[in-house]
C-alpha cells in the first residue's frame, strides 16, 4: 500500500491510493469558531432542507451540532473508534485483513436521536463554589460542555473513498470535494462503516448510500456552503485551504490582494488558531476548529490533536497539550490581524479567496479578484441632530 | 403511552442495519460495472451523474418575506420556489450575487447598516415552509357542534367536535352576536404581539374593538414577563439597545437570561464581546447554556437574585468605587427625603415663595404638578431643583451624603436624608457579601471579585430576562437595584453600557404611528385588566387576596368589587372590568401559555356561569386554544398572505414588510380581511343611530373594495410616526429600512445622559426611593431583597433578617420539593413550531426521533392531521415528547432513571412527564431545594395521560400560579405616557404627536399595570412509571470516563 506524508501527524502512513504529484490549486476548506457557536442548529436545518428532505432520508443530518461530551450522532461515534485504535495508529494502519480501513457500523438505534444530550453539561454542581476559567492561571471550567458542529471534512485521505469496493467515491480535481456517485453505488455501505466521522449514510429507500456533497453546486457558483452562509452565530469561514502565502493575485487581478486565503491563514500560518477534529484517525480532515477556551485541555488534546506522547508535527508547543493551550489563548485573545479575519465570518455569501486587514478595516476578494467585502471592525455610531429625535419613542 | 413503540424499538435494535440490506444486495447482483476507475483520489471518469445534485438544488424563482414570531427579532428570508412550492429558505445578505432577494436594491444594505448584521434568521425561519405544510393546520372555518348563539354550552369546549362552515356563515354568527350585545364593552379582542401583524392582520382586530367600543387585552397582561422595575426607576417601559451595541462592552453580567437561546439571530454580537477583550459573568441557578460562554458562573438560589445585586452595590459603596458626578446629575440620590413620611421633600415646603403644586390630585398628571424637589448644595444650604434641572442644567453641586434637619417654611423642621444615605445605610447594614452568601449561596469572595471587576470596567452591561421577571420580587427589586449599581458606575447612556431586558412584546413602542391606525378618529378600545379575569371571572368564589398571596387583607387594592360592578381606578376610566361576552383571540395560544392552567380551563373557559358566550380563535394551527373555541377561523401562514404587513423589533433597528410567496393551501383569510367582513355585516345588522361610528365598514373598506389598496393603511401609519415618517411603503417593499431614532445603534436614554433630557419620572431622574403610597404601604419603597410569597423554603414575603429563621408553611417535605422552572425554548417560539417535525425532534432532545415512534413521519401526516372536519384526532405525540430535567442525585433519591415518568404536583395541579437526567440542574444538595426545568411551550399532546386522573388538564403550566403584585395595582406611578409625547413634544409637528393610547394616566396596558403574574412555585415529584422506551445514554457507556478525561486513546493517557 502506498505511503503518504500526513502533515497533521508529522509522519508518513499508508493510504490505499497514490496522491497527486502536486496539491490542488484550490481545495475546499472550512474554519469553525466553536466559541461563537450557540447550538441553534440553523446550519443543520439549512443543510437538511437543501439536501436530505427526501424519502429514506428522514434520519439523515449531514450537518449536525453535538453538545460535548454527551451528544453524539451516531451515539458514541468517537468513543468507539478511539477505543479501537492503538497509540499513534491511523485507521488505515489499523485495518484488519481484507479491509482497507478500520471502522465500525453504528447500530440503527445509535442513529435515532440527533439531539441526544443537546445543551447538557458534564460535571459536579459547584455547591458553595463557582465555575471559573482563567487561562493565565491554567484554570478551566470544571463543569463544562461545548457545541461541536459536525460535517463531512472532505478529507485529503478520505476513508470513505479508500473503503469503497466499487470506486464509486472520488475526490474532485478542481476543488477536492469528495463525492459518492449515486449511479455507481450499490449500497455495500463500506463507506458508512469506514468514515470515522460517520457522515456517509445509507438510504433504505433507494438502496444506495449518500454522503455530504460540500454544497458543490454552490461552490461552482462562487458561494459558500449552506451551513456557512446560514450560520447566524458567524462561526464559520469557508474557502481555499490550499492558497498559501506565495499565491498570486486571484484571477490575475492586481487590484485584489495576493497571498494566502483567510482560511489558510487561520489553519496554517505561524498564528495557527484552528485545529482538525481527530487528526489521529489519519484522514487529514479539512474542517478546522477554533477550540473552546473554557474547556479543560486534556479533553481537547484528545479531540483536536494527534494526542501522541511524542509530538512530531509542526504545531506550536512542545507537547500537544501545550499546543492546545497556546491555541486556546490565541482564541481568547486574538491578535488584531485575526480579529480582522473574524469580521469576515458571515459577512458575505461569496467565497473569499484573498483578504487584507489594515488598521480597523478588512477587505476580501473572490476567485476572480472582485472585491466582495469591505468593512470596518466597528460600525460608526450615528447621532441625529435635533431634539425631536428620541430613542424612547 | 404506546406499547407498540417499545416492541418496535426492540425489533429495531436487534435487526439493526441487517434489515436494510436486502434491496441493496438485490441491486448489486444485476448490475455490472462498466466504467473503469483507476485512482478516484486523482480523477474520476464519468461525472455526468453530478447533475442529480444540481437538480435537487435547482429552483424556478426566489421570493422573499419576513419571519416574525414572538421572538421579537424579525428576519428577512429568501424562499426558493419550485413549481410554486417553497422548497427551502435562506437568509438574506446584503445585495449580492447568490443572495437574490429582496428585490433591488436589497438586503440589509439599504437599511444603512454594515455587514456585521449578516446573516439573520434561525432554524425556525428555515422550517417556515414545513410549518406551513404541517398537518395541524386549520383548513377551513369551523363551529363547535355543542355551541349555539343562544346556548353556548361552554362545558363542551375542548371536547365537542367541530363542523365545517363557510366563511359567510362564520362571519354572520360573529356579527349577529356582536350586534346583540347590550353593552359594547362586552366585546373583547385578545391580541398577542401587536407589532407583528400591525395593520392588515390582528392590528385590525384592535381597530375594530376601538370603533365598536369594545375592549382589548394583550398577551403582556396575561402571560406577563415585563420588567416593571424599569418603569419604577426610569418611567420607561424597558430599556434595550440594538444588539450591535452589546459588542462594545468590556464586561457583561448575564443574570437569569438565556440569551444564547432566545435571541438567536443577533446573538453573535454578544459572543463577540469576548474576542474584543470583554469578560462575561453568568448568574444562574442552573448551568444555563449561556454559562458555557461565561468566564465565571455564580450559582444562585432561585428567587434570591435581588440579593446578588444588593451585594454588588454593597461592595461598590463600601470600597467607594462609584461615580459621584453621575449620581448627582442623573439620579435621585442627592434629593432629600423626609424621614417622617418617606416622601421627597418639596421646594414649597422649604421656600416660602416657591409655588406649590396643584391641590387637586385629579389634575396632578401634568408636568410639574408634583412640586419641585430639594437638595443641599456644597455649602450645606437647601436649594430647589425642578425635574428639568438634570445633567449640566443643574444649578448646584449637591451633596450625596446628608442626614440632618431642615427648617420648613411653616416654621417647623423635619429630619431628612438623601436617597443615597437611605439606600446606603440599608445596604451596608443588610447586604454585606457574607449575608448575601447566606441568601444566595454565591461565595462572598467571588461576589467581591465580580463587583470590583465590574466597577473597574470602562463599559459594563447587565442583562436580565424573562426567567427572572416571572419571580415575584425579582421583577421589581432586582431590576431597581441593577439600575442603582449601573448609575453608581455611570453605565447608562453609552454604547456597551446599560441594563437590558429584551423580554416582553413592546415592539410596538418603536412604531409611534401605530395608535393612529388602531385608535382612528379618537376611538380607542378600552383597556382590559386580564390578570383579574383569573380571579373575577372564575367560577369559584376566589378571594382576590387569596389569589394574590398572603398580603395584608386591609390593603386597599384598586379594582375591588365583582364583575358586574367593577370599581375602576381613579384616572383610569378607560379601563374596564367588564366580563367578556365575546372573546376573539388572534395570534395567540393564550390557553397554552396561561399560568394556573387548570383553574383557567375549568372556570374561565368551561364554567356555565362564568365563562363567556362566544369564544373565537383565529389561528394557523389547531392549538390548545383553538380546540377550546366555539368558532375557529383559519389564517394563512406568512408565506401565504395576500396583504403585506409591517413589523419591528426591540433589539434591531429595522422595519420590515412581509408579503406572501405562495398561494394559500387552505380556505384561509388574514385577520384584517375577516375583521373587515365582520364590520361590513355590522353595518347591515346595526341601525345607524345605534352605531358607535357612522359606518364600521368604512374603517376597513380598503380590504373590501377592489379599487382600494390596503397598503394605504400602512402608509398612513408610517406617515403618522416620528420613527417612520420618511419611509414609504415602496421602500420597505424592496427590503428592510432603519427606524428613525436618535442614535444608531439605539442606546437607551442617550438623550437623558448626553443632552440633559429628564427621565420620565416625577423627579426627572432615575428614582431609587419611591414615594408613592402603595410602595410605602407595602414596605417596598427602597431597594431590598424580599423572599418569595411562595417559592421559598424560608419565611414568605419577608426581608431576609426575618425570613431566615422561619419556614414557609408550604415547605413541608424537603425531601421531594423543588423549584419549578419553565424557561423559553430554543427550537420553538413559545408554542409556535411546537408541531413542526424537525423542530419537534430537536426540541425533544434525547426523546426526539423520526424512528423512535413506530410510524414516524407517517403518523405525523396521517393521524395527526386534526381536524378532519369532524374533530377527530389522535393525540399521541409524533416524533417526540415533553420532558422534565432533573439532577441525577435527586432522580436517584426517588428511584427514577433517564426516561422514566414522574408526576409533578403543586398546590394548583399536577402533570405527568418523563424525566431527563441532567447535571445542569440545581440539586437539592446545593443547600435548599432542587430545581426542575421544563422548557416552555410544549403542546398538551406532548404529555402523557395521568391514568389516575383522566380529566386533568395537561401542560407545563398547570402548577404555576397567577398571583398579582399589589405594588403594581396602582394608578399613581408616574411614567412616560403621563407626559404625553416624550419630552420633545414642542419640537414635533402637532399632527404627528403621539398623545399616548388615551391611557395616559395611571394604568397603562403593557407598561404599568400588573405586568407580571408571577410563577414562583413549589412542586413535589414522585415516580409515576418506568420508561416504556428510552434512548441510549452516553454516560452509561463503559468508555465514557476515559473519554471525558481525555485518556481514551493516545500518548498522554
Amino acid at each position: 500500500m502506498p505511503e503518504t506524508y500526513n502533515p497533521q501527524l508529522g509522519r508518513e502512513h499508508s493510504y490505499p491510493y497514490e496522491h497527486r504529484d502536486e496539491e490542488r490549486d484550490w481545495h475546499w476548506g472550512m474554519i469553525i469558531n466553536i466559541n461563537r457557536c450557540i447550538n441553534c442548529n440553523t446550519c443543520s436545518f439549512a443543510c437538511k432542507s437543501t439536501w436530505t428532505s427526501g424519502k429514506g432520508e428522514e434520519y439523515m443530518w449531514w450537518m449536525n451540532v453535538e453538545t460535548e461530551p454527551y451528544g453524539g450522532y451516531p451515539m458514541g461515534w468517537d468513543m468507539r473508534l478511539l477505543d479501537d485504535l492503538g497509540d499513534d495508529e491511523t485507521i488505515f494502519e489499523a485495518a484488519e485483513d481484507g479491509e482497507k480501513v478500520k471502522g465500525y457500523i453504528a447500530q440503527k438505534e445509535e442513529w435515532e436521536y440527533p439531539a441526544l444530550g443537546d445543551d447538557q453539561v458534564h460535571g459536579e454542581y459547584p455547591t458553595g463554589d463557582v465555575v471559573e476559567s482563567d487561562l493565565e492561571n491554567d484554570e478551566y471550567h470544571d463543569m463544562w460542555q461545548f457545541y461541536l458542529p459536525r460535517l463531512c471534512n472532505h478529507c485529503k485521505n478520505p476513508a470513505c473513498l479508500a473503503a469503497c469496493p466499487r470506486k464509486a467515491i472520488y475526490k474532485r480535481e478542481e476543488d477536492g470535494i469528495v463525492l459518492l456517485d449515486q449511479e455507481r453505488c450499490r449500497g455495500y455501505r463500506k463507506c458508512v462503516k469506514s468514515c470515522p466521522y460517520h457522515k456517509p449514510m445509507y438510504n433504505p429507500e433507494t438502496g444506495v448510500s449518500e454522503k455530504p456533497v460540500g454544497c458543490f453546486p454552490r461552490i461552482e457558483e462562487g458561494n459558500v456552503p449552506r451551513c456557512v452562509s446560514s450560520c447566524i452565530g458567524k462561526t464559520r469561514l469557508h474557502g481555499n485551504i490550499n492558497r498559501g502565502p506565495d499565491a498570486g493575485h486571484p484571477g490575475g487581478n492586481t487590484s485584489a490582494a495576493a497571498g494566502r486565503s483567510p482560511v489558510n491563514y487561520l489553519a496554517k500560518s505561524d498564528e495557527k488558531i484552528a485545529l482538525p477534529l481527530y487528526p489521529q484517525f489519519g484522514t487529514r480532515p479539512q474542517v478546522f476548529y477554533m477550540p473552546p477556551y473554557h474547556v479543560p485541555p486534556e479533553f481537547l488534546t484528545q479531540m483536536f490533536t494527534p494526542n501522541t506522547a511524542d509530538k512530531q508535527n509542526e504545531w506550536p508547543g512542545s507537547t500537544f497539550e501545550e499546543s492546545i493551550k497556546i491555541v486556546q489563548d490565541r482564541v481568547r485573545n486574538p491578535s488584531h490581524h485575526t480579529l480582522g479575519i473574524l469580521q469576515l465570518f458571515g459577512a458575505t455569501t461569496r467565497l473569499i479567496e484573498t483578504y487584507t486587514v489594515k488598521e480597523n478595516r478588512v477587505k476580501g476578494w473572490d476567485r476572480k479578484g472582485n472585491k466582495v467585502v469591505d468593512m470596518p471592525f466597528e460600525e460608526e455610531m450615528e447621532v441625529r441632530e435635533g431634539e425631536m429625535w428620541t430613542n424612547q419613542p | 403511552m404506546s406499547l407498540s413503540r417499545r416492541d418496535f424499538l426492540a425489533a429495531a435494535g436487534t435487526g439493526a442495519v441487517g434489515s436494510l440490506i436486502g434491496s441493496a444486495w438485490g441491486a448489486t447482483q444485476t448490475v455490472d460495472s462498466i466504467t473503469q476507475v483507476d485512482n478516484p483520489l486523482k480523477s474520476y471518469p464519468n461525472r455526468d451523474w453530478e447533475q442529480v445534485y444540481h437538480d435537487i438544488y435547482s429552483y424556478d424563482r426566489v421570493d422573499w418575506t419576513v419571519c416574525h414570531p414572538n421572538c421579537t427579532q424579525s428576519c428577512a428570508l429568501n424562499f426558493y420556489m419550485k413549481n410554486g412550492v417553497p422548497i427551502r429558505a435562506e437568509q438574506i445578505y446584503h445585495e449580492e450575487e447568490g443572495s437574490p432577494g429582496p428585490g433591488s436594491p436589497g438586503g440589509y444594505e439599504e437599511a444603512g447598516v454594515s455587514r456585521h448584521w449578516n446573516p439573520r434568521g434561525c432554524m425556525k425561519g428555515l422550517t417556515l415552509h414545513r410549518r406551513t405544510f404541517e398537518p395541524s393546520r386549520i383548513k377551513y372555518p369551523m363551529v363547535r357542534k355543542g355551541w349555539s348563539p343562544d346556548d353556548p354550552n361552554p362545558e363542551g369546549r375542548g371536547e365537542d367536535e367541530f363542523e365545517r362552515v363557510s366563511w359567510d356563515e362564520a362571519i354572520d354568527l360573529i356579527a349577529e352576536k356582536m350586534a346583540s350585545l347590550e353593552d359594547e364593552k362586552r366585546f373583547h379582542i385578545f391580541n398577542a404581539i401587536k407589532a407583528d401583524g400591525l395593520i392588515t392582520r390582528h392590528g385590525a382586530g384592535r381597530r375594530l374593538a376601538s370603533i365598536f367600543g369594545g375592549c382589548e387585552w394583550t398577551e403582556y397582561d396575561w402571560y406577563a414577563d415585563l420588567p416593571p422595575g424599569h418603569v419604577i426607576t426610569t418611567g420607561y417601559q424597558t430599556s434595550d439597545a440594538d444588539a450591535s451595541a452589546w459588542r462594545a462592552a468590556d464586561y457583561t453580567i448575564m443574570q437569569g437570561k438565556n440569551l444564547i437561546h432566545n435571541k438567536l439571530a443577533d446573538n453573535h454580537f454578544l459572543q463577540e464581546t469576548r474576542e474584543r477583550g470583554g469578560k462575561m459573568v453568568g448568574v444562574y441557578p442552573d448551568y444555563s447554556p449561556t454559562v458555557q460562554k461565561c468566564d465565571r458562573w455564580l450559582p444562585v438560589r432561585p428567587g434570591s437574585d435581588p440579593a446578588f445585586a444588593l451585594g454588588m452595590a454593597h461592595v461598590i459603596i463600601d470600597e467607594e468605587l462609584y461615580d459621584e458626578e453621575f449620581m448627582r446629575k442623573f439620579t435621585t440620590l442627592p434629593l432629600l427625603i423626609r424621614q417622617d413620611n418617606g416622601k421627597y421633600l418639596r421646594a414649597h415646603e422649604v421656600f416660602p415663595d416657591h409655588e406649590p403644586p396643584a391641590e387637586d390630585s385629579e389634575e396632578r398628571h401634568e408636568e410639574n404638578d408634583w412640586g419641585d424637589f430639594v437638595m443641599l448644595d456644597e455649602n450645606g444650604d437647601p436649594v430647589p431643583v425642578t425635574r428639568e434641572e438634570v445633567g449640566d442644567e443643574m444649578g448646584a453641586t449637591p451633596q450625596l451624603e446628608v442626614d440632618t434637619d431642615v427648617s420648613l417654611a411653616d416654621g417647623g423642621s423635619v429630619a431628612v436624608h438623601t436617597d443615597f444615605v437611605r439606600q446606603k445605610s440599608n445596604i451596608m447594614e443588610n447586604y454585606d457579601p457574607e449575608t448575601v452568601e447566606d441568601i444566595t449561596t454565591i461565595p462572598a469572595d467571588a461576589l467581591r471579585t465580580t463587583a470590583r471587576e465590574f466597577a473597574d470596567a470602562e463599559k459594563a452591561q447587565w442583562f436580565t430576562g424573562e426567567g427572572i421577571n416571572h419571580w415575584f420580587h425579582s421583577n421589581d427589586s432586582l431590576q431597581r437595584t441593577i439600575f442603582f449599581v449601573q448609575s453608581m458606575l455611570g453605565n447608562i447612556g453609552e454604547r456597551g453600557a446599560g441594563y437590558y431586558n429584551y423580554s416582553g412584546q413592546y415592539k410596538i413602542e418603536l412604531l409611534d404611528g401605530y395608535p393612529s391606525y388602531v385608535n382612528p378618529d379618537g376611538n380607542a378600545a378600552h383597556g382590559m385588566y386580564p390578570g383579574y379575569a383569573f380571579a373575577f371571572f372564575g367560577g369559584e368564589q376566589l378571594d382576590a387576596h387569596e389569589i394574590r398571596g398572603d398580603f395584608d387583607r386591609e390593603l386597599d387594592l384598586v379594582p375591588q368589587g365583582d364583575a358586574e360592578e367593577p370599581v375602576v381606578p381613579t384616572n383610569a376610566e378607560s379601563y374596564t372590568m367588564s366580563k367578556p361576552t365575546i372573546l376573539w383571540t388572534m395570534n395567540c395560544n393564550l390557553l397554552n401559555q396561561t399560568k394556573h392552567q387548570e383553574h383557567v380551563i375549568e372556570n374561565f373557559v368551561k364554567h356555565p356561569d362564568t365563562s363567556n358566550e362566544l369564544s373565537i380563535v383565529s389561528d394557523m394551527h389547531m392549538t390548545y386554544s383553538a380546540r377550546h373555541a366555539d368558532i375557529v377561523l383559519p389564517v394563512p401562514s406568512w408565506l401565504e398572505c395576500d396583504y403585506p404587513d409591517i413589523t419591528v423589533g426591540p433589539e434591531n433597528p429595522f422595519i420590515h414588510m412581509d408579503h406572501g410567496v405562495m398561494d394559500s393551501l387552505y380556505d384561509t383569510k388574514q385577520d384584517g380581511e375577516a375583521v373587515a367582513l365582520v364590520a361590513e355585516k355590522l353595518d347591515e345588522k346595526i341601525p345607524p343611530e345605534e352605531r358607535n361610528v357612522d359606518s364600521y365598514r368604512a374603517y376597513f373598506d380598503k380590504f373590501l373594495d377592489d379599487d382600494k389598496d390596503v397598503r394605504d393603511y400602512i402608509q398612513q401609519t408610517l406617515d403618522a410616526g416620528m420613527t417612520t415618517r420618511d419611509i414609504d411603503v415602496e421602500d420597505i417593499e424592496d427590503g428592510p429600512e432603519r427606524l428613525q431614532l436618535k442614535t444608531y445603534p439605539r442606546i437607551p436614554f442617550y438623550s437623558q445622559i448626553n443632552e440633559d433630557r429628564p427621565f420620565y419620572t416625577k423627579t426627572g431622574r432615575m428614582e431609587f426611593h419611591k414615594e408613592e403610597d402603595r410602595f410605602l404601604e407595602l414596605g417596598r419603597a427602597d431597594l431590598d431583597h424580599i423572599e418569595s410569597p411562595e417559592g421559598t423554603p424560608y419565611g414568605v414575603n419577608k426581608k431576609w433578617d426575618e425570613a431566615k429563621d422561619e419556614e414557609n408553611p408550604l415547605y413541608h417535605d424537603e425531601e421531594y420539593q423543588f423549584y419549578f422552572n419553565t424557561p423559553h425554548p430554543k427550537y420553538r417560539t413559545h408554542s409556535s413550531w411546537g408541531m413542526t417535525d424537525w423542530n419537534l425532534i430537536w426540541a425533544s432532545r434525547d426523546f426526539g426521533s423520526t424512528n423512535a415512534d413506530p410510524e414516524g413521519t407517517e403518523r405525523l401526516v396521517d393521524d395527526f392531521s386534526f381536524p378532519q372536519g369532524e374533530g377527530e384526532t389522535e393525540e399521541t405525540p409524533p416524533l417526540g415528547e415533553a420532558f422534565v430535567e432533573m439532577h441525577p442525585e435527586d432522580a436517584a433519591d426517588i428511584g427514577v432513571e433517564n426516561g422514566d415518568y414522574v408526576r409533578i404536583s403543586g398546590k394548583r395541579g399536577d402533570l405527568v412527564v418523563r424525566v431527563m437526567i441532567s447535571e445542569r440542574q440545581r440539586p437539592r444538595s446545593a443547600g435548599d431545594m432542587g430545581q426542575l426545568t421544563i422548557w416552555h411551550g410544549w403542546w398538551p399532546q406532548h404529555f402523557p395521560d395521568d391514568e389516575e386522573n383522566d380529566d386533568s388538564v395537561k401542560g407545563y403550566n398547570v402548577t404555576t400560579n397567577i398571583w398579582l403584585d399589589p405594588a403594581q395595582e396602582t394608578d399613581d406611578l408616574v411614567h412616560k405616557s403621563v407626559f404625553g409625547d416624550p419630552n420633545i413634544s414642542e419640537e414635533v409637528e402637532d399632527d404627528i404627536v403621539w398623545k399616548g393610547a388615551e391611557l395616559e394616566h395611571g394604568y397603562e396596558e403593557t407598561v404599568w399595570a400588573p405586568t407580571g403574574t408571577n410563577r414562583d412555585d413549589l412542586v413535589e415529584v414522585e415516580k409515576y412509571e418506568e420508561a416504556d422506551w428510552w434512548p441510549g445514554d452516553a454516560r452509561k457507556d463503559e468508555l465514557f470516563q476515559d473519554y471525558v478525561s481525555g485518556s481514551l486513546q493516545g500518548g498522554d493517557s
